[in-house]
């Protein structure tokens, strides 16, 4: 067996990659966010991020969107993950692969595509058109920006939900039943507590790469919703570089206070690989 | 021991292998090149065969959509370029940062086929005619869908503001296109740079936002009016004329209040490396063969009068392409506005775009 003093060369070549690609780039931000123009200290721009009222609608926006796509993953993801867990191995497999399926295919052409259902001549707004009904203008709304981000991220609520769920053992389950609870006591008393790591591992999964997303907004939302992301972005692109790197860091405070709250809970067997 | 040997090796073994891919894949080629920052599908591919076998240089492309994100990568000399091709306001702020490298034209001999007036538009922005080429220029109007849109509506700005074509409209999404509608309709000045304009201005396009579909520019614009999934447009002229191509229903209008002209041009940036080949580059794209190649590629006016000059009349006729003299001789041209106002359009796109 290796020391664990000698194994620590191990890990040199991604030691060398977090220097170069993460640590790096972090510190160029911080210097960005801390500094104005001329290179002189500031908390301007840290300050800017936070009182400016486009930046905090920006913000509330992004919140709201991202907290709602998460709570409509969780709630298609459970009863998914407790009607995965009863099927044999065989179909549970494939069905899995299902899900997953979409994963595999390029980020573009899924946002292209759900803009192709939902435009204004697009396919639902072309069945509604042909069974008589009213036609929905949902193509360039919030709503188009909610729907794409439930549908990217929701194998990330499903895989660990569905891991620990399935890890749950059944003679707890039994036991349950014996003693008298009924299904719903059951679920909320035995079941929805063991399967807590998991769900908060889907939570962390969807909520945090939601909140600092700015393609999916920029895709289906037509240039019509600014999410905090997007306000970022816009700021690096038009040379900004110091308020955003500013609000770059309010973000990046965001993610760490999300991932702080949720994540030593989360770890337990909520793993996103079965 | 052994086993440890084993590991260490393999451990240098991995990091000499991300040395290695760390030299630049360029130094392994010979051949020449000439690198071009440059619009999105701005020129025709086979020109830059045509080039490479006539002069065995190859042209590398590296493109971008709006001008605000070539200047932000242009000056964070992240990458060098040796050619650059971008619109009248922001040469103009490139000229005026001195990041330009002054052309001899003197080895641009087809700079004789630029047509004298537009030589004068391109005074506007290289007031002594010393670091440009002219590449395209056009006008800005409204696309329309003559079935959906009543044509006497579109003759003035207005329409983007009424209400009446609400959900069906898609504005520019570039603050100084976008911004310029607005600016219009008010009666002011396209380069004003009156806060209190600007910001009526801005005020206007929130309260048009529940009116517009989305902001998109160029062809993504232009696809929208051809799959009929909105029926108004602002848009530059060249689009218009592919639209017609894809879609019989659509026509262009130039409002009556007037419109902006608007040049793109290609500049040398001073830390070329290889500026011979650039002029050399610019000199063929000057070329009548192959200025009119890029014409029938883009459709947007050329300013090379020999190709002018070999164009069919119906062709010439066409008021997408080639803008009414009075229509050119009213209209403005964007300048470069200064740092403290650009950065107040940044503000208020911004605003206007979360409100």
């Amino acid at each position: 067996m290796l020391t664990n003093k000698k194994s620590i060369w191990l890990s040199g070549p991604y030691l060398v990659w977090i220097a170069g690609f993460i640590i790096l780039p972090l510190l160029v931000i911080l210097y960005y966010g801390l500094t104005t123009q001329e290179g002189s200290f500031t908390l301007k721009n840290i300050i800017g991020a936070v009182t400016d009222t486009t930046n905090l609608k920006a913000t509330f926006l992004t919140i709201l969107l991202a907290g709602g796509a998460t709570l409509i993953c969780l709630f298609l993801a459970y009863p998914l993950a407790m009607f995965l867990t009863k099927l044999n191995m065989k179909s549970k497999t494939s069905l899995i692969f299902l899900f997953i399926l979409p994963m595999w295919m390029n980020f573009m052409l899924q946002m292209v595509a759900i803009n192709v259902i939902l435009e204004e001549n697009g396919i639902i707004n072309g069945i509604l058109a042909a069974i008589g009904a009213k036609k929905m203008h949902v193509a360039n709304t919030y709503t188009a920006v909610l729907i794409g981000m439930t549908y990217d991220y929701f194998p990330f609520m499903l895989l660990p939900i569905y891991n620990t769920v399935s890890k749950i053992d059944g003679d707890l389950v039994n036991a349950s039943h014996d003693l008298g609870a009924g299904h719903i006591r059951t679920f909320f008393k035995v079941i929805f507590p063991l399967s807590l790591p998991g769900v908060i591992s889907g939570i962390t999964m969807v909520f945090i790469p939601a909140i600092s997303d700015f393609a999916i907004s920029e895709m289906l939302g037509g240039g019509m919703t600014l999410l905090i992301g997007n306000v970022v972005e816009m700021s690096f692109t038009k040379g900004l570089y110091h308020s955003g790197s500013g609000l770059a860091l309010i973000l990046m405070a965001f993610v760490l206070l999300s991932s702080l709250l949720t994540g030593n809970k989360g770890d337990e067997g909520g793993a996103l690989i079965p | 021991m052994k086993k440890n040997l084993k590991y260490t090796l393999l451990t240098v073994f991995v990091l000499l292998a991300v040395l290695v891919s760390a030299i630049p894949l360029s130094s392994c080629s010979s051949a020449e090149k000439l690198y071009l920052f440059n619009y999105g599908d701005y020129i025709d591919p086979d020109v830059y065969e045509l080039f490479e076998e006539e002069y065995g240089i190859r042209v590398v492309v590296d493109e971008y959509a709006a001008p605000e994100d070539m200047y932000a990568k242009f000056t964070s000399g992240t990458a060098s370029y040796d050619l650059i091709c971008s619109s009248d306001y922001m040469i103009e702020k490139l000229i005026a940062g001195g990041y330009l490298s002054e052309i001899d034209y003197e080895n641009i001999p087809n700079f004789s086929n630029i047509d004298e007036n537009q030589k004068n538009a391109q005074k506007s922005f290289d007031a002594e005619l010393k670091y440009t080429v002219p590449h395209f220029w056009g006008t800005v109007g409204l696309l329309y869908n003559t079935e959906t849109v009543d044509a006497e509506d579109v003759k003035s700005w207005d329409v983007l503001f009424s209400g009446e074509y609400s959900g069906r409209i898609i504005m520019p999404n570039s603050e100084r296109d976008a911004m310029f509608t607005a600016l219009k309709k008010l009666g002011y000045d396209a380069n004003t740079k009156e806060k209190s304009e600007l910001d009526a201005a801005a005020a206007l396009l929130k309260e048009q936002k529940k009116d517009v579909q989305a902001y998109l520019l160029d062809e993504a614009a232009r696809v929208k009016l051809e799959s009929g999934n909105a029926d108004i447009a602002v848009i530059y002229n060249g689009e218009a004329y592919l639209a017609f191509e894809n879609n019989d229903k659509l026509d262009f209008v130039i409002p009556d209040e007037g419109t902006c002209i608007w040049q793109d041009a290609f500049a040398v940036p001073k830390d070329t490396k290889n500026k011979a080949n650039a002029e050399l580059f610019l000199n063929f794209l000057c070329r009548e063969d192959i200025a009119k190649m890029n014409f029938e590629y883009i459709y947007y006016s050329t300013p090379n009068k020999a190709v002018t000059a070999s164009l069919d009349a119906e062709i010439l006729a066409e008021t997408a392409i080639f803008p009414d003299v009075a229509v050119y001789h009213d209209a403005e041209v964007f300048k470069y506005l200064g740092k403290e106002i650009e950065e107040y359009y940044a503000e208020l796109w911004k605003a206007i775009k979360s409100s």
